[in-house]
């Protein structure tokens, strides 16, 4: 637990200081002071309603419990200090008994399954010391295949109660499965939930993918292939695996796409007589220029409100950020730091870039203000690049890979806050992450 | 100071004894419970004042927390701030704050101001 202090040392505590009797109105106190740590929540195994309900039961409580916990902004009471049983979803809650082992929360459950194979989770949260549900309780259904989605989307909901911002535990991420060493390394795209579960690929591995990026409703994926010997960029219907190639003019490579927030324009790099810029591919087909430079000008990626575009250029001899407006235009540069910075990303909630950053022989994962201000670092390792940012704007994944021949790539989570860096469990060596937006 | 001139009162004869040790904030004590770690970036920078009452044994009267104030950039955010301040006055007000009987009038009302942006990690 770390201790919050007063910036203003000594004051804190001497607010309260007040003439005692003959008082007007209430003793005011400022309370500067506080704690960061882990929320303890208590989530008892959620009640089978009916036999086939058992096998899921258990497992939605643990996958909803693993979820919070896993955020580093909760800490799951072990079942073994419970007092309380929960037998009954209706039953009143013996506040008393979850006070007692200081459980601020407390989620109870009950699950059923239907003939024909329906799952229903019905769930409340419950407020322990003020005694009283955060919210109504919510009943959610499902296809038993999907149980996990259920699970998730009950922790999305208890997320988001507590702390007032949106979730993301019902959600994909998209990313390069790799095999083999380093000079002869393969790739597939796959997609995974977030936590890593349920792995799926998209391709086989005849030819290099790269760069993977959902569409903005999360059915598509846009990426760069080099089946045809040249990055071209492909799209890719996530449900049927049916692929398209975007755009095909003879002489030129495309890669680096990404879509707009409308889903169907899509800004990505084209080079063309060893000179890279960027071209917005619209609906209907037409492609336009939007940066016209002899540098290389890479890596874009849209506002969440579609009107300005973030890229990488060495337009300044060194690679750098700017932002632009979506319809081309002069650039601004916006990363002033000492090293070089790309593959920036604009964060879903708009107010913050996240970016890679190379200083001294070292990579960072980062993220800054959409002016470049508040610059700060969350990473460090020999290689840290390639942000995604989770559908809340509250985490980010990115790719860590070791030095050496045999280094392996890995992808990695961590807080905007720094905390909670932790490794995302994937079937083997992995790279490129993408995070989709909320599942509907 | 007030502290200081009390006690001097204190040392000069029968009169001290209409002069009672004065309510100091340590003896409410929040910030311990005061938990600032799952609030969003957004309420992280909004202050929240919140009213409530005490009953004699010093124990919140739950119904009287209400939130009179509060200071940033939405009301969503605020209203997020307001549950952890909330859930920091309840929590650490279970067994009833230690405060002189004798001097309720001056502590049944209180009114907290948590400002989570004047803080820093040490």
């Amino acid at each position: 637990m770390k201790k919050l202090t007063h910036l203003l040392a000594g004051l804190a505590l001497a607010l309260g200081i007040t003439p005692a009797i003959a008082q007007d109105g209430p003793l005011r106190i400022e309370i500067t002071e506080g704690v960061i740590e882990p929320l303890p929540f208590a989530i008892p195994v959620f009640i089978a309603e009916n036999a086939a309900a058992q096998e899921y039961a258990a497992q939605l409580s643990q996958v909803v419990a693993a979820d919070l916990a896993g955020t580093g902004l909760f800490r799951q009471i072990s079942p073994d200090s419970f007092i309380s049983t929960v037998s009954n979803f209706d039953a009143p809650v013996q506040y008393a008994d979850w006070k007692a082992i200081n459980a601020q929360a407390l989620i109870t459950g009950a699950v059923s399954v239907a003939e024909g194979g329906r799952v229903n989770v019905k769930f409340r949260l419950f407020d322990v010391f003020s005694e009283a549900p955060l919210g109504d309780g919510l009943q959610l259904g499902g296809t038993t295949t999907s149980w996990r989605r259920i699970a998730h989307k009950v922790a999305d909901q208890v997320y988001s109660r507590i702390t007032g911002e949106g979730g993301y535990f019902d959600s994909r991420v998209v990313f390069v499965h790799e095999e083999g060493p380093k000079n002869a390394r393969q790739k597939r795209l796959a997609v995974m939930d977030y936590d890593g579960a349920n792995v799926q690929y998209l391709t086989n591995s005849a030819s290099i993918v790269l760069a993977p990026r959902f569409s903005p409703t999360g059915d598509r994926v846009i990426y760069t292939s080099y089946e045809t010997g040249f990055p071209k960029i492909y799209v890719m219907d996530v449900g049927t695996v049916q692929r398209r190639i975007l755009e095909d003019q003879p002489g030129t490579m495309t890669f680096a796409p990404r879509f707009a927030p409308d889903g169907q324009t899509v800004v990505f790099s084209l080079e063309r007589g060893g000179n890279t810029d960027i071209y917005r591919y619209s609906p209907g087909g037409t492609t336009q220029a939007l940066t016209n430079a002899p540098s290389i000008e890479t890596a874009p990626s849209y506002s969440p409100d579609g009107t300005q575009i973030v890229f990488e250029s060495d337009r300044s001899g060194t690679q750098q950020l700017y932002k632009m407006p979506a319809n081309g235009g002069e650039p601004t540069r916006i990363s002033f730091g000492e090293g070089r910075y790309g593959t920036p990303v604009w964060s879903p909630r708009g107010d913050l870039i996240a970016f890679t950053k190379q200083h001294q022989g070292r990579f960072h994962i980062g993220v800054m203000r959409t002016d470049g201000s508040e610059e700060r670092l969350l990473t460090a390792s020999f290689l840290d690049e390639g942000p995604t940012w989770s559908p809340n704007g509250r985490v980010i994944m990115f790719t860590r890979s070791g030095s050496g021949a045999g280094g392996e790539s890995a992808l990695y989570s961590v807080d905007i806050s720094g905390r909670n860096l932790k490794r995302v469990p994937t079937p083997g060596a992995a790279s490129d992450p993408a995070w989709s937006p909320l599942l509907p | 100071m007030i502290r200081a001139a009390a006690i001097s009162l204190a040392a000069v004869g029968p009169a001290a004894a209409e002069v009672p040790a004065p309510i100091r904030a340590e003896m409410i004590p929040v910030a311990q419970c005061w938990n600032v770690g799952s609030l969003s970036p957004v309420a992280a920078l909004t202050s929240v004042t919140v009213a409530f009452s005490l009953s004699r044994d010093g124990k919140v009267v739950t119904d009287s927390l209400k939130m009179t104030a509060w200071d940033g950039t939405s009301e969503a955010a605020a209203l997020e701030a307001y549950e952890a301040a909330r859930r920091a006055i309840l929590r650490c007000s279970q067994d009833g704050f230690d405060l002189p009987a004798e001097q309720y009038d001056a502590w049944k009302h209180i009114e907290m101001t948590f400002d989570p942006r004047r803080m820093e990690v040490s």
